[in-house]
């Protein structure tokens, strides 16, 4: 049977007109499909990207609160963790010891900041430390002395 | 009797009341308009005094700050086209095809879910969408264009004008889509009825009579594209460059004019003045855009004779 002159209604152009009518649809839909997409990525992008910032490295070792320590804050701790602690968190020291008096004269095992270049080498970022203290972090981890907790200071303090 | 008349003169001084009120708020907004267009242009005329006129329309080297600096503003208006182009060609199909989708295909129940949902992409402050340029588009373009054998710069116009596109698809789609849907669905049912298939309807029927609010969604997003500065700032950079390469740095004239005017300049110092001669240029830009889609808009509604829109 011959289409074409069998059935008045055929349009040899019909074909054509409905693929044209689907890709027009299959365009709209890939638009909105673009669309939505990228919210999903740009925002799975900041949280993927944003959350690790909520959180901070610490490393758990002995702090020694006495005056010398108060007026050097370095000898606080072990000379082979200076190079991989915060020096911010060192500096604080006479503050916490004068908001807790009873710190001193003590060795406290604490959890204390480490510094950023540590903090970016766990989150897995471009780092520069050195390679005996990367030794020492990893050996820490191993021993589970090394923790992330939650970054208080971004949202108490300013700088 | 008596009673009716103090009602009505009651009626008719609160009307007043409205009346005034309503004048006085346009008057506001016009006066604010003529005020901000002045003090631009008594600004600009100054710098006009200091630097030639004809060199900052045609000129093509902008150095503020050194001892002989110069004002060529080509290189920012070209890098202004160049992202605006950019952002248009992302903004305006994806944009207005989203639109036909939510309008003419989606159920009632999926347009209701997907209409917020593009919205959201409205609400993200343009510093967020910025470092998204600049921290995750701009690198993964380098990437893309290294596989090819091309460098792009990191801070390039191309990622700068896509992410700002995208920005401004919400604007398109939720103006286009309102548009679209307010053409009367009896203009739909007699070209199917005819035999038309949906695509050609949409394309034929429904899109010319929504022709006059699409233009001006799109000269909308075109303003907000012309306007924007934070993603320029931080993903194609400060410097006024003159190229056709859009994988190269480039600067528009928002981010001059907040170069300009940011930093502890002298006020009357060319460096500064600067900056309103390019909002000027900027202003009467936006201006003609503006004469230009009314006119469009008119000539449309004219052939069409759609009423409602």
């Amino acid at each position: 049977m011959n289409p074409s002159t069998d059935n008045p209604f055929y349009d040899p152009s019909l074909t054509k007109r409905h693929f044209k009518a689907k890709l027009f649809k299959g365009f709209t839909i890939a638009s909105i499909i673009f669309s939505i997409s990228f919210l999903v990525f740009f925002l799975g992008d900041m949280v993927y990207k944003g959350l690790p910032a909520f959180q901070q490295s610490y490393i758990q070792i002995e702090v020694e609160y006495n005056e010398k320590t108060i007026k050097s804050t370095r000898k606080a701790i072990d000379r082979k963790y200076r190079k991989v602690v915060s020096r911010a968190w060192l500096r604080d020291i006479p503050k916490r010891v004068k908001a807790q008096p009873k710190l001193m004269n003590t060795t406290q095992i604490t959890w204390v900041l480490l510094n950023h270049q540590v903090d970016q080498y766990l989150k897995g970022h471009y780092y520069k430390v050195k390679d005996t203290d990367l030794k020492l972090i990893k050996q820490m981890q191993v021993e589970g002395k090394v923790e992330q907790h939650f970054n208080r200071i971004f949202f108490t303090h300013g700088d | 009797m008596k009673a009716f008349e103090l009602k009505s003169r009651h009626h008719n001084l609160k009307e007043q009341i409205i009346h005034i009120c309503l004048i006085s708020a346009a008057t506001v907004s016009i006066l604010t308009t003529f005020g901000v267009l002045f003090s631009i242009l008594f600004e600009a005329v100054e710098f006009f005094k200091m630097r030639s006129f004809w060199y900052f329309i045609t000129g093509t080297e902008w150095s503020p700050g050194v001892d002989n600096s110069k004002f060529g503003a080509v290189p920012i208006f070209a890098g202004t086209f160049m992202i605006t182009f950019i952002a248009m060609a992302v903004a305006v199909p994806i944009g207005l095809g989203s639109a036909i989708f939510l309008s003419e295909y989606a159920s009632p129940f999926m347009r209701d879910k997907l209409k917020p949902l593009l919205e959201i992409l409205a609400g993200i402050p343009t510093v967020v969408y910025g470092f998204f340029a600049a921290i995750t588009v701009a690198p993964a373009m380098v990437n893309f264009f290294a596989t090819f054998g091309i460098q792009a710069s990191f801070n390039s116009a191309l990622a700068s004008g896509v992410v700002m596109g995208i920005m401004i698809i919400p604007i398109i789609s939720s103006l286009s889509d309102d548009v679209i849907r307010a053409v009367p669905d009896s203009q739909r049912k007699a070209s199917l009825g005819l035999g038309m298939t949906q695509g050609e309807t949409i394309f034929s029927i429904v899109l010319p009579s929504a022709l006059p609010g699409i233009i001006s969604a799109a000269i909308l997003g075109l303003s907000k594209a012309l306007g924007e500065t934070m993603i320029v700032v931080m993903a194609a950079g400060l410097r006024p460059n003159l190229s056709w390469n859009a994988l190269e740095d480039m600067t528009t004239v928002t981010v001059r004019i907040v170069d300009a005017l940011v930093g502890d300049n002298e006020f009357n110092s060319p460096d500064t003045l600067s900056a309103f001669a390019l909002g000027l240029v900027l202003f009467v830009v936006t201006l003609i855009l503006n004469i230009i889609s009314s006119s469009l808009i008119r000539k449309f509604k004219e052939k069409y004779k759609v009423n409602t829109l």
